[in-house]
């Protein structure tokens, strides 16, 4: 297929991913607001982590002086200088889609397109925290809705196949930032007051899409040694790490007709170093800090990106 | 009693479809396509008033919104410019078909074979020998002084010969019913893809129309244009690579190009998927460049390759016109068919079908008077008030002089316009296009129509059944432009028993 059009495929994919991740973020972050009653977890910090865990923590920096709800919120949902926000990434995503209408469904395009009508209309400044939050929620809806017209409409060709890729490239970036940002060291206090504990962590699955199917395999035992592992190492969950690098191996195969030629080597390598990060079932047999395997991960992701990008000749393309 | 009962009932769904038609007036210097007069309509169109008599007022108004909706929602849009701001609108649709009766099309089909072959063979020796200058059949400076003609590919061998892949020939009718070439359009004609959705959206939301008429069918044709493509592969290739070259998603005709591609399987390209390298066209895809044999080009020749016609384009491809040279890439339409399309070269059509085919032209031009010779030149001038002016390589309805309509003042500045430069200038009498019912809101009244029937150029022509039925929306007005308040129909060709064609039932 055209460069062009598997680029926009790709972009749109991974941006749709980023979108909603933020806005899933945003609105546990809202809830647990409400509910949290220690004194001791300051504001601050809960905002500060969802800035590290979404942006550049320099860039929100250069424009705001504090971590508060408002400044965050408008930051990463809203703010078009940055190019990371909600709504820069719902954007970015629809001038792709707007550029190759006529290869996907039209369905796909008419969600695109409406939920960027959404934004234009929605602001900020006027709104009260139950409507932000019926606000994320509908961000949540039509991602899902995208899927599901993705998964029930497209064919499983190779512009399906670049979906694949950005997507689940975005997932295990999310998820590894998400661990490491809470499960950051210096913040073990944390784990000392058990009614915190419990809400902590479970605000962690939530975030990442995890809690309904962890509690129905683990009960409501929050032990993060257990929910860290089932959120990277965990099969069964459809956005866990390794569920995540299966599908990229996977749609590798598929594109590459299970052969590695010359040209596909290099990506071939880095899904491969990519894999085997996954062949320990439990972050107690890492062989370093749980830090340090996130920030592998995200640097592989990283690799990967540009190896597809240099492969099938995305982005800004130069003759051999 | 029965019989008697029956007979009433259509009577009485008549009378239904009659209140519908309010004040339908078949004008005097006009020929109606439904009906002979009031109340009485062709044979062929009986069926159809008696299919409509079942359809009430509101219904048809809600399916007709419905259509509307239909054709936003798949983005079947052109777009109108307006101070570089753009809106998109859907052509308007209107739901009575004109119908055309097997025999009649026989003869137009025939017609339309000769008159694109004609033209074929026109370009081929205008580019080449140009013996019908040599001839002096048609003036030598009508053609190389013409804007159109390229130097450029003066010579350049063109795959099988075909100038032509796809032409859109519009057909008028006078007031006697004569169906009239108005106009060729063989560089980039549009329009097809509106063919197909008419005939699918008629299909979807008024099936009741089709009740026992047997249509000659358009599936085919989807798969003729491939194949036309296909034909002209350089060298013939076996498996040509196939693209649609488009400006770009804010050409206002973008949807059509987009429709076609996608139907015909082949990829929809801009510039900025091309490259020339060493001569060969190439595409850029996830694979790394793959070579391009046939470009179905919707950019006008101008704007193809900034290397050799302008400069700035940015939309073109840099070297196409040397890769085509080179014989590695066949170009659809070719270049340089804006010779055989212009005003002055049209009232010589029916020369080039005697002089190359050795026929007499079936279908008739509009008749135009060529001010270059005696003859003609007198009888304009002395009939100055009856007769349309128009300049040639002008359009848009500039530079034109609609006698009947002038004042004595515009009418002197232009006769001395004439006298100056008689073979700048043709004259036509003012154009009857014929009318058909349409539903509007007043009800369903006559408005003007006329035909663009669409041939694709294989080994022979083929011509799609039909084509688009363009009717102006405004009451009195001959304007069927879709950006001056034209809509579209769909267009029935009845079949015929004949084992050759395929049938659509219904």
């Amino acid at each position: 297929m055209l460069s062009r059009v598997a680029d926009s495929l790709y972009w749109i994919a991974q941006n749709m991913e980023r979108a909603d991740s933020m806005a899933k973020l945003l609105s546990v972050r809202l809830v647990s607001i409400l509910e949290n009653q220690d004194p001791l977890l300051g504001t601050e910090n809960d905002w500060k982590e969802v800035i590290e865990i979404t942006s550049n923590k320099e860039a929100y920096q250069a424009l705001y002086t504090q971590y508060d709800r408002d400044s965050v919120i408008y930051y990463v949902g809203f703010a078009k200088e940055n190019s990371n926000s909600i709504y820069s990434c719902i954007t970015i995503a629809r001038e792709n889609a707007k550029m190759i209408r006529e290869m996907i469904p039209i369905e796909l395009w008419e969600v695109i397109n409406e939920l960027y009508l959404e934004i234009q209309s929605f602001s900020f400044s006027i709104v009260r925290a139950e409507e932000l939050n019926n606000y994320f929620k509908s961000i949540n809806e039509k991602y899902f809705l995208f899927q599901g017209i993705i998964s029930g409409l497209m064919s499983r060709e190779e512009g399906y196949l670049f979906i694949v890729f950005g997507k689940y490239l975005e997932v295990i970036r999310k998820l590894s930032r998400t661990l490491d940002v809470y499960y950051n060291q210096k913040r073990t206090e944390r784990f000392d007051k058990e009614g915190i504990h419990y809400h902590y962590w479970s605000s962690v699955l939530s975030s990442l899409s995890g809690y309904d199917s962890y509690i129905q395999k683990y009960q409501a035992s929050m032990d993060p040694v257990k929910i860290v592992n089932y959120l990277l190492f965990d099969d069964s969950l459809p956005r866990s790490v390794s569920y995540s690098v299966q599908q990229l191996v996977n749609a590798f195969e598929i594109l590459e007709n299970k052969q590695v030629n010359g040209y596909s080597k290099k990506l071939h390598a880095t899904l491969e170093e990519l894999n085997k990060e996954l062949r320990c079932k439990s972050v107690e047999q890492l062989p370093d800090s749980l830090h340090k395997y996130c920030q592998r991960l995200q640097s592989l992701c990283d690799s990967i990106g540009i190896a597809i990008m240099e492969t099938y000749y995305l982005g800004e393309i130069s003759s051999r | 009693m029965k019989i008697w009962i029956a007979y009433q009932i259509i009577l009485n769904l008549r009378q239904v479809f009659g209140r519908m038609i309010k004040k339908y007036e078949t004008a005097d210097h006009f020929f109606d396509e439904m009906f002979i007069e009031e109340d009485r309509p062709h044979q062929h169109y009986q069926l159809l008033v008696d299919n409509m008599s079942a359809l009430d007022e509101e219904t048809i108004k809600n399916r007709h919104l419905l259509a509307e909706r239909d054709f936003m929602k798949q983005g079947i849009t052109f777009t109108v410019y307006n101070n570089d701001k753009g809106t998109e609108r859907t052509m308007p649709f209107d739901p009575l078909p004109r119908v055309i009766p097997a025999d009649e099309w026989e003869v137009i089909e025939k017609g339309l074979h000769q008159r694109v072959q004609a033209l074929n063979c026109f370009l081929d020796d205008i580019y080449t020998e140009q013996n019908i200058l040599k001839d002096q059949v048609v003036p030598r400076d009508l053609i190389v002084n013409s804007p159109h003609f390229y130097h450029q590919v003066y010579g350049v061998e063109v795959p099988k010969r075909n100038h032509i892949f796809i032409a859109g020939i519009d057909l008028i009718r006078d007031e006697n019913g004569n169906y009239l070439v108005l106009e060729d359009n063989i560089r980039n004609p549009s329009g097809l893809s509106y063919v197909f959705q008419n005939r699918y959206i008629m299909r979807k939301l008024f099936p009741e129309l089709f009740k026992e008429y047997t249509l000659q069918s358009l599936d085919n044709y989807l798969y003729e244009m491939h194949e036309a493509l296909k034909y002209i592969a350089p060298k013939e290739k076996k498996k040509p690579v196939i693209v649609l070259l488009t400006p770009g998603m804010y050409n206002s005709a973008y949807y059509d190009h987009s429709f076609l591609a996608k139907q015909m399987g082949i990829e929809l390209v801009e510039s900025r998927d091309l490259l020339v390298k060493n001569r060969i066209v190439y595409m850029k895809t996830t694979r790394g460049l793959q070579q391009v044999d046939v470009i179905y080009r919707r950019i006008d020749d101008d704007y193809l390759d900034p290397i050799e016609f302008k400069e700035d384009s940015l939309i073109g491809v840099p070297g196409l016109l040397d890769a085509y040279r080179a014989g590695n890439v066949s170009i659809a339409n070719a270049i340089g068919n804006g010779v055989a399309d212009d005003k002055a070269t049209y009232a010589y059509v029916p020369d080039m079908i005697r002089y190359y085919l050795q026929e007499e032209p079936i279908l008739s031009n509009v008749k135009t008077y060529i001010l270059s010779k005696r003859e003609d030149y007198s009888y304009a001038l002395s009939h100055l008030d009856d007769l349309v002016f128009k300049e040639r390589n002008s359009s848009g309805g500039y530079n034109m002089l609609i006698g009947p309509h002038a004042t004595a003042e515009e009418k002197e500045i232009f006769r001395a316009k004439i006298i100056k430069n008689p073979e700048n200038f043709i004259a036509q009498p003012t154009i009857s296009l014929s009318t058909l019912p349409t539903y509007t809101k007043d009800g369903i009244q006559s408005r003007h129509v006329d035909l663009r029937a669409f041939v694709l150029l294989n080994e022979v022509p083929h011509i799609v059944p039909g084509g688009l039925t363009r009717v102006a929306l405004k009451k009195g007005s001959l304007i069927v432009n879709s950006s001056q308040g034209g809509g579209s129909k769909d267009t029935w060709v009845l079949g015929n028993n004949s084992n050759d064609r395929r049938q659509e039932g219904c």
